[in-house]
This record gives C-alpha cells, sequence and structure tokens, in this order.
C-alpha cells in the first residue's frame, strides 16, 4: 500500500471537513494503510488543488459537481456529519486507500 | 447563577487562550468526554485561539494603516476594516456567558423536541456561537445577563422553526437527506429570500430569464481562491492608499497571508472542540432513541452547490462596488468576501431552483442588508473584539465583519430590545 493523496474540503475549509479529515486519518489507521496526506481546503479551492497535486481521493462534506472533481473518485463525506450511513462511507474510502 | 456569572468573569479577564481550555474542561467533564481526549481537547482550543488571535492583530497591523491612509486620501467611505468571521467567531466563544448560552440552547432543543414543536436536533456544537453572538450584543446593549441569555435563547427557537421550515427545500435542492440547516446567520434569511423569489416570479421581463451557466467556476474559479483574492485586494488596497511599491507587496502578501493562514489557525481550534460535538450528539441519540428527526448541521453544506458557487463568484466584485457606493455603508469587506458571497447566495438559488439570474438578484438586496447591519453594529463588535483581546491599529476607531452583517435575526432581536430601552 501507498501513501495516497486526499482531499478533504468544505465550504470554509475550517468546520465539517476538519471532522471529516479525522475520520479519514482514523479509516487509515483501522486497515493499516500508511496515514494519507490530507489537504484541507474549501470547495471553491478544488479545482486549483487537483491541478497542482496528484490526488487519489475527493472527500467533500457537501456535493460537488462532476464538471470540478474531474476524473479522482469522490466519496461523499456528508455521512460523518450527520451520523447518517457512515459504515457507507467509511466503506467505499478503506476500497480506495486499500489499492 | 450569580457566583457562576463571578467566577466566569475573573476566568475570562485571563483571555480566551487560558480562559477557553478551562470551560471546555468543565464542559467536558459534565459531558463524560473521556479523560485524555479531554485534556487534548482543551488545550489545543486554547492554541487554536492563541493562532486566531496572532494572526488577526498582525493583519490589523500590517494592512491597518495602509486602509487608514487609503480612506485619508480618496475621501472612501469605507472606514471600518473587515477582520473576518474567524475573530468574529473567536471573540464570540470569548464572552462570559458563552458556556451558559449553550447549556440553556441545548435545554431549549430539547423541550422543543419533547413538545413536538420542532424536529429539529441541533448537534453542531460549532454553530451555537451564532447564538452567543446574539447574546453578546444585547448583553453590550443592556449589561443584564438575564436579558441577554433570553435573548440567545430566542434567537435559537427561531432558527429552529426555519430550519423545520426549510428542510424539505434543503433535502430537495441540496440533494441532504434527513438534514435541516438551524445556522442563524444562513437561514435566517431564508424567509427574505423566498419572499425575493416570490417577486421575481411576478415582475414581467425578470420572471422568465432562466440562466445556469455551468462554465464560470471553470474560468473564474480563482476568484474564489483566497490566496489569490487576498494578494488581489491587498495590492489594491496598496495602490489606493499610495504606498511605495515595496510596501505595496508587503500589504498585498500580508493579505494573502492572512486569508490562508486563518482557517489553518481554526483547523487547530476546531480538531479540540470535535470530541464535544461527539459526546453531545451521543448524549441526544441515547435520550431520543429511534427518532424521526432531522438533524441540524452547519450551512457550510449549501456551499457546495455548483450554482451556489458560480452566483457567489459573480458577487465577489459586486460585492466590493457596492461596499463602496451603497449610502450608508463603512465596512470595507476584505478577508470573507468570497467565501460570505457564497455563503449568502444559498437560499438566493435554491429558491430560485438554481436559477442564477434570480439568485444574484436576491443576493444583491441581502448583501446590501449584510453591509448595512455590519456597519450598524462596528461600535458593539469593537467592544466585543477588544474583550477577546484582539488590538486595534493606530488611527482605527472601529473594526467589524460582513460575518457580523449576516446576523439578521440576532440583529432585529437586538433592535427590538433597544427600542424597549428607549421607551422604559
Amino acid at each position: 500500500m501507498k501513501k495516497k493523496t486526499v482531499i478533504v474540503c468544505c465550504a470554509s475549509s475550517m468546520i465539517t471537513s476538519t471532522i471529516a479529515a479525522g475520520k479519514v486519518r482514523d479509516i487509515a489507521k483501522k486497515i493499516g494503510a500508511p496515514e494519507p496526506r490530507i489537504i484541507q481546503c474549501k470547495f471553491s479551492e478544488v479545482q486549483g488543488n487537483i491541478e497542482t497535486n496528484e490526488v487519489d481521493l475527493i472527500v467533500p462534506t457537501g456535493r460537488l459537481n462532476e464538471n470540478v472533481t474531474g476524473n479522482v473518485p469522490m466519496v461523499l463525506g456528508t455521512p460523518f456529519i450527520t451520523g447518517v450511513n457512515v459504515d457507507g462511507a467509511e466503506q467505499k474510502i478503506a476500497e480506495i486507500l486499500k489499492n | 447563577m450569580q457566583y457562576v456569572i463571578n467566577a466566569l468573569n475573573w476566568i475570562s479577564q485571563l483571555g480566551p487562550m487560558v480562559m477557553m481550555p478551562i470551560i471546555i474542561f468543565i464542559l467536558g467533564l459534565i459531558f463524560r468526554v473521556k479523560f485524555a481526549t479531554l485534556i487534548k481537547s482543551s488545550l489545543t482550543i486554547g492554541v487554536g485561539f492563541a493562532g486566531v488571535t496572532i494572526v488577526i492583530n498582525w493583519f490589523v497591523a500590517q494592512v491597518g494603516p495602509s486602509v487608514h491612509s487609503m480612506v485619508s486620501h480618496w475621501g472612501i467611505q469605507t472606514s471600518i476594516m473587515d477582520v473576518g468571521w474567524p475573530a468574529r467567531a473567536a471573540a464570540t466563544w470569548a464572552f462570559p456567558l458563552a458556556a451558559v448560552v449553550v447549556f440553556i440552547v441545548l435545554g431549549i432543543n430539547a423541550l422543543m423536541l419533547i413538545t413536538k414543536m420542532t424536529n429539529t436536533v441541533m448537534v453542531d456544537f460549532w454553530s451555537y456561537n451564532h447564538y452567543i453572538f446574539t447574546g453578546a450584543l444585547v448583553w453590550y446593549l443592556t449589561k443584564s445577563a438575564g436579558i441577554s441569555l433570553l435573548a440567545a435563547a430566542l434567537d435559537a427557537a427561531i432558527s429552529f422553526k426555519l430550519a423545520d421550515w426549510t428542510a424539505p427545500l434543503a433535502q430537495k435542492y441540496f440533494g441532504l437527506e434527513g438534514i435541516s440547516f438551524p445556522t442563524a446567520n444562513s437561514v435566517g434569511w431564508a424567509p427574505i429570500a423566498w419572499l425575493l423569489n416570490k417577486l421575481w416570479s411576478v415582475i414581467p421581463g425578470i420572471k422568465n430569464i432562466d440562466a445556469r451557466p455551468e462554465k464560470i467556476q471553470k474560468k473564474f474559479g480563482f476568484v474564489g481562491e483566497p490566496l489569490f483574492m487576498g494578494f488581489v485586494i491587498g495590492v489594491l488596497i496598496g495602490i489606493l492608499a499610495e504606498d511605495k511599491v515595496g510596501n505595496i507587496l508587503i500589504v498585498g502578501m500580508s493579505t494573502a497571508a492572512t486569508m490562508v493562514l486563518t482557517p489553518k489557525m481554526m483547523q487547530i481550534l476546531m480538531e479540540g472542540l470535535i470530541p464535544f460535538a461527539n459526546s453531545i450528539k451521543e448524549l441526544l441519540n441515547k435520550k431520543f432513541p429511534g427518532n424521526k428527526f432531522t438533524i441540524g448541521v452547519d450551512a457550510a453544506l449549501t456551499v457546495a452547490d455548483s450554482s451556489v458557487i458560480a452566483c457567489g463568484i459573480i458577487m465577489v466584485p459586486i460585492t466590493l462596488i457596492l461596499a463602496a457606493i451603497l449610502p450608508g455603508n463603512k465596512l470595507l469587506p476584505i478577508s470573507d468576501i468570497a467565501y460570505q458571497a457564497m455563503w449568502l447566495s444559498a437560499w438566493p438559488v435554491a429558491f430560485g431552483k438554481g436559477n442564477i439570474f434570480r439568485g444574484l438578484l436576491s443576493t444583491f438586496v441581502i448583501t446590501c442588508c449584510v453591509l448595512l447591519i455590519a456597519t450598524n453594529l462596528a461600535p458593539i463588535h469593537t467592544q466585543l473584539a477588544l474583550a477577546g483581546g484582539f488590538k486595534l491599529a493606530q488611527g482605527m476607531h472601529y473594526i467589524s465583519t460582513e460575518d457580523a452583517g449576516t446576523h439578521i435575526i440576532g440583529f432585529l432581536i437586538y433592535k427590538v430590545i433597544a427600542l424597549i430601552k428607549a421607551i422604559f
């Protein structure tokens, strides 16, 4: 397993993305993957960050449009904020961190 | 109660860096947060507060003098510097009654859930700061703890009702299941956005225009990047202040640095706060199992929508021009300009079903209100910031934030109480 780069984003880059970033680190620890490099940013900064980094996964806490995320896989991080369907999101993220 | 307030007053003199860890530690004991986590959280929150204060004070010292000379050179009306919402939020959490408000709002929420007056479970601990802000405004007006707490409670109750009312729209338009947005300074604008949207749908010539430009974010995405906008706005201030070239670059870099660094400091603060949100969530889930409730979360989730981002991007230059020409406005929006533009666009765009043209019209009207409210609240805002450990640069009389102007419900409550106070 190689070290992955994950963009975790929300509107302000401060509040909900901090919660989701913590979850992504926990998931990596749980499955024994190396701790991913996390880029925590605003929704509006995602495009620029994809252009300047090799990104493996995007975890937005709100619905991001596909014309922004390009070909990078995206797993919605909203469950980490609401507590609804957390397991599903955890599994999808674990899959990507494992490969 | 008086004993508690006296104790809080003593602690608050130590400044938020020391006070917040103590308050969080006590709250953590009550909510039974694990001890090791609690120690780490409390200290982390203190460090986060120190970080925000350091950055904002440095920003005011670096850029304040240029803003001041820009205003005096050109006779520009925007003499009040916007220090950014993290500064407003940090000063709000440092308000002595903050912890008391948290408990009262939790109580109000539980009471409304039990009596079926609301379906919203407010688990978004961070956004309690908006109710506290209302309490703080009223406290500086009346110096009465009781009235201030009542105002904060009323703000929360109104926000819960509005969250219930907008929940169907939030689910339909933003595609978020089982969620509502009791964030006072976002949902407070929903009724106004609804009304404006009704108005646009009857005006001939406006009612048939439907704009959904997909390319705006692709082409003008850089406007939403604080790194870029910070530098551009900073350089503009430097040029208008007729600074030397070197200083223009320093002001540009300082503004860019502030816009990038403030969120980083806030992230540290949040890492400390999260265990509490989780503990409170668990407590509520235990008390109300198997409920039909909607989970109240931060309205920041609304800003992911691409029409909202596009509307916000167009609103950035419009906001700057508005600030310069709107009669009665004295606020110079700097640090939050892109974020607030998107934040305010959320409900107008949602009610307009993604039609950016209508979204823009409504957001334009709302932004005018926000600037005037922010100007009006500047004196009280400055008191709150000074109490929270921020410093004014030479020649500055007031600071404010565009963010303060978004607290429409709190502002109305504050005005009503001011009116009552004037009569008696």
